[in-house]
């Protein structure tokens, strides 16, 4: 990617950080990247618009910024200004608007990929990539639904970043939510050649993990974890985005084939995992309270990249441990799931050969053939294998004995108020699993709303400006606790839980009144 | 002598009219044969089987052993499991539950080789067979136990006995099921892992007297209390009882009939083991028919004794709230109502808040237990 353009997005958003009073509180914008190529040498334009910016156009910033950006780069006009018309008209008046030009013209894909890695961890701003000559204009448009707080970064969760689900394929319920876990802050040592380079103030890191699509809906479903990516964020710059792809070998739940406990949840023909995306964001925080000059920060800034795997490599042992922990909460379900299978496994294994054993070590001709008759086979060797295939099919493909959501939770709760046998069940009581399943559509009704676009963006918006604080508000659990918070809807957690809970009592009454008319 | 045993005999021959009157009827799970229990355990492998043939998850129903609700009360036979009431259900697609499905079907098939083989092992036999699959004797044990529940079949006809901790002296001799001939008169034996076997009781013993420790136990023993003192019998189960002490307590009674006194602490916990012999746990509901003796009676050391025998205040231990909390429970017990006494000896050590051991009279004088205690308490009738 063009390295100029690369800097002049440094300015910009070191300019937003350092006439920022509270950098905790996420505002919504607007980021236009103009690229004129029919001139020569290429004109690119920088535009800003938006709350997210708005002390950016200050005077003495203004000039401030010119002076730098004079320092690497040949400021121009826009060859089209009627684009900075357009964006302006959309996103209010300009804050940040500079063309430059550029000897090199850095691949469009590139800064295709920049940006919409950008738009990841600033998710509450549009981002327009304009790419303008005298032919064609080609535009795209870099926007997330779902967004989620967290240090000042809004975090793009848009649950078509993990991919398609069968469920969501097939317009089954499936959890919109997401479920971020905080990891510590640690703060970090400089090595002395970091620090000999020039690289001076404090630096901490922030982590958080999300892994997703969620199942809670389906705790029973086989998961794979298929991709682990791993964003690098230094202060509000996007600096990487790290992906690997996890082998068939690694971290998955056996294949259920046929099994009986996911057919019952949702009928399809095929039930392959549902394939998983772990997701680990590394916030760097650089703190230093002693420059205040534009280019000083800009400066520093840059020895801190320059460095940042040194710095990383120098506090191993701490990130290793910090790391370590967010990724057994993260995935404390799924490896729960890992649990439970191996036990079935192994548990299997004793039940078929106790069983086994009696009918083959009885006397009881009467018992023996009444055993062979009901599994339709002819001799001790084939009702083994029989029950072993059949044991297969029950068992398999069973995780969890909860389900995993309120909702379904308060479900059984109230099914097993109307039952009157006192029965106090260790294991999921026949049928349950199928009645899940039937209730599934109302129980994404009441804790899985979709909501639409629309209704996302005034209620975010609402929410980041009122909230003082984000990090009290939402992780006051601390470090390592994991959220359950709606995606673009999450208006306050309270609220939504009244409003759960509101929608419960009617949903419990609704259910009395069945039980009546029964 | 004869005039010393005049309230034992008295309280003898009350007993043994009592029994003559009590026309309580409770089943008894004592005569299971071995077809039987293999039977029943075929019938339970048949269900499972006939479950998969259906496509559906194995399930075991075990009547749940820990509810009060699950419990009624006999006055002849103590605590008596309910027919109905809370049931616990084993899913084998229950991660949760199936480890536990599968260690009774272990359990179970090992069980099912016994009886057909008539052959006998030890719990700790089965656990050492798989340990790693068991985790723990523990584990085994309540798995035992809930067979013994779910067969609805007396623990020693499962063929798996239990290593026994009970102690026992005094005037007894009896046979072995492997027809040795053990004398109690003159030493100290272990309670038989074969109480159902033992045959040939011969004992002109007066009372049976239940200690709780075996401190106080050996303390008998050294002090020669059941040959200088009182023919009579001493038993411990050294603590909480096992079931083969329980079984032998029950076996003497049956067997004699002649009183069965308890000698605890004058604490909860002591209150606590006395009720295990007399009424049973909720645990072994289910066959406490074969491990209950209704007419044992407190003789000490009664809450009441602490004032009377004027205890110095350093020997004496103050009530914690757990003692409290403990008590308080007992009181509620339904059997409670039929013993007004004890509730009154509950109550003294509810308001003094202060517990006794048995070996807190040792501060009156060192032989005081045997020469004046025991000695004044079965002269004169001093139990409830």
């Amino acid at each position: 990617m063009a390295t100029k353009l690369k800097q002049v997005m440094r300015v910009l958003m070191v300019l937003i950080r350092s006439n920022r009073a509270n950098l905790r509180v996420v505002f919504k914008g607007g980021l236009l990247m103009l690229l004129s190529t029919q001139t020569t040498p290429a004109v690119y334009t920088v535009a800003a618009a938006g709350r997210w910016c708005s002390k950016v156009s200050k005077k003495n910033i203004k000039k401030e910024a010119v002076d730098t950006l004079s320092s690497f780069v040949s400021l121009c006009d826009c060859p089209y200004p009627e684009e900075l018309c357009k964006f302006s008209d959309n996103f209010g008046p300009l804050r940040f608007a500079y063309s430059f030009q550029v000897d090199q013209e850095g691949q469009e894909w590139e800064i295709e990929r920049f940006l919409q890695i950008f738009s990841l961890v600033h998710a509450q701003i549009t981002v327009i990539l304009k790419v303008r000559n005298k032919e064609h204009t080609h535009q795209q448009v870099f926007s997330v639904k779902s967004t989620h707080s967290v240090l000042g970064h809004a975090v793009a969760m848009d649950s078509t970043a993990f991919g398609q689900t069968p469920f969501s394929v097939r317009s089954l319920p499936s959890c919109s939510r997401v479920h971020p876990v905080l990891g510590e802050t640690l703060p970090l040592l400089l090595p002395s050649e970091a620090v000999e380079a020039g690289l001076c103030g404090e630096v901490s890191i922030n982590t958080m993990a999300v892994l997703g699509p969620c199942m809670k809906l389906y705790p029973n479903w086989p998961t794979r974890i298929s991709r682990i990516c791993i964003s690098f964020t230094l202060q509000r710059e996007f600096l990487e985005m790290v992906e690997f792809t996890v082998g068939d070998d690694h971290i998955e739940d056996p294949k259920p084939e046929c099994s009986r406990a996911v057919s019952q949840e949702v009928k399809l023909e095929q039930c392959h995992p549902v394939e998983q995306t772990l997701t680990i964001f590394l916030f760097i925080q650089l703190n230093d309270p002693f420059n205040s000059q534009l280019s000083d920060l800009i400066t520093n800034e840059e020895t801190l990249e320059k460095y940042l795997d040194k710095v990383l490599q120098y506090n191993g042992e701490k990130m290793r441990s910090v790391l370590r922990c967010l990724l057994e909460n993260t995935l404390k379900e799924f490896l729960k799931r890992k649990k439970s299978s191996e036990t079935f496994q192994s548990a299997m294994s004793v039940i078929l050969s106790c069983v086994n054993s009696i009918v083959i070590g009885s006397s009881n001709a009467a018992f023996r053939s009444s055993c062979l008759k009901s599994m339709k086979v002819q001799n001790t060797h084939e009702l083994a294998k029989s029950m072993q295939q059949t044991l297969q099919r029950v068992i398999n493909g069973r995780y969890t004995s909860r389900s995993g959501c309120t909702a379904q939770k308060t479900e059984e709760e109230a099914v097993s108020g109307q039952n009157n046998a006192e029965t106090c069940e260790e294991g999921l009581p026949g049928k349950r699993a199928h009645r899940d399943k039937e209730q599934s559509p109302l129980i994404s009704k009441r804790q899985c709303p979709d909501t639409t676009a629309g209704d996302s963006k005034a209620s975010t918006s609402g929410l980041w400006e009122n909230l003082p604080s984000p990090m009290t508000a939402m992780f006051c659990e601390g470090p390592g606790e994991e959220m359950c918070l709606e995606a673009t809807s999450s208006g306050l957690p309270c609220n939504t839980e009244k409003k759960n809970q509101e929608v419960e009592r009617e949903w419990l009454q609704e259910l009395k009144n069945l039980t009546e008319w029964d | 002598m004869h005039k010393q045993f005049s309230d034992v005999d008295t309280v003898r021959a009350e007993l043994l009219q009592n029994l003559v009157d009590d026309g309580e009827t409770v089943t008894n799970l004592g005569s299971i044969t071995r077809l039987e229990v293999v039977s029943r355990i075929e019938e339970v492998t048949k269900k499972i089987i006939s479950s998969l043939s259906m496509e559906e998850a194995p399930v075991l129903t075990l009547k749940s052993r820990s509810r009060w609700s699950n419990v009624r009360f006999s006055k002849l036979v103590g605590l008596l499991l309910t027919m109905g009431g809370t049931v616990s259900t084993l899913r084998s697609d229950c991660p949760s539950t199936v480890m536990k499905f599968a260690l009774i079907l272990k359990a179970l098939s090992a069980i099912y080789k016994l009886v057909q083989s008539d052959s006998y092992v030890t719990k700790r036999d089965i656990y050492y067979n798989d340990p790693q699959l068991f985790g723990s004797q523990k584990t085994l044990d309540t798995i035992v136990d809930d067979i013994s529940c779910l067969l609805k079949v007396p623990r020693r006809s499962l063929h798996v006995c239990a290593s026994t901790k009970g102690l026992i002296s005094g005037d007894l001799c009896y046979l072995e099921e492997d027809g040795t001939r053990v004398d109690c008169t003159s030493t100290v034996v272990p309670v038989s892992s074969s109480v159902s076997g033992i045959i040939n009781i011969v004992s002109s013993a007066k009372f049976v007297l239940v200690i709780e420790k075996d401190a106080t136990f050996q303390r008998l023993v050294d002090d020669e209390f059941c040959i200088n003192f009182y023919p009579c019998i001493i038993i411990t189960g050294k603590g909480v009882p096992d079931v083969n002490s329980r079984l032998m307590v029950k076996k003497l009674w049956e067997t004699l009939h002649i009183p069965v006194f308890a000698l605890m602490d004058a604490d909860p916990h002591g209150i606590e083991i006395m009720c295990i012999y007399k009424y049973g746990s909720i645990s072994m509901a289910f066959e406490a028919p074969t491990l209950t003796v209704s007419s044992m009676l407190w003789l000490g050391l009664l809450p009441s004794d602490i004032e009377s025998l004027g205890l110095p205040q350093d020997a004496l231990i103050p009530l914690t709230v757990a003692d409290e909390r403990k008590l308080n429970n007992i009181k509620k017990r339904p059997y409670m109502s039929f013993h007004p006494a004890w509730e009154k000896e509950m109550e003294l050590m509810l308001r003094w808040k202060q517990k006794a051991e048995i070996e807190s009279l040792v501060s009156i004088a060192p032989h005081f237990l045997t020469r004046v205690y025991l000695h004044n308490k079965l002269s004169y009738g001093g139990w409830i």
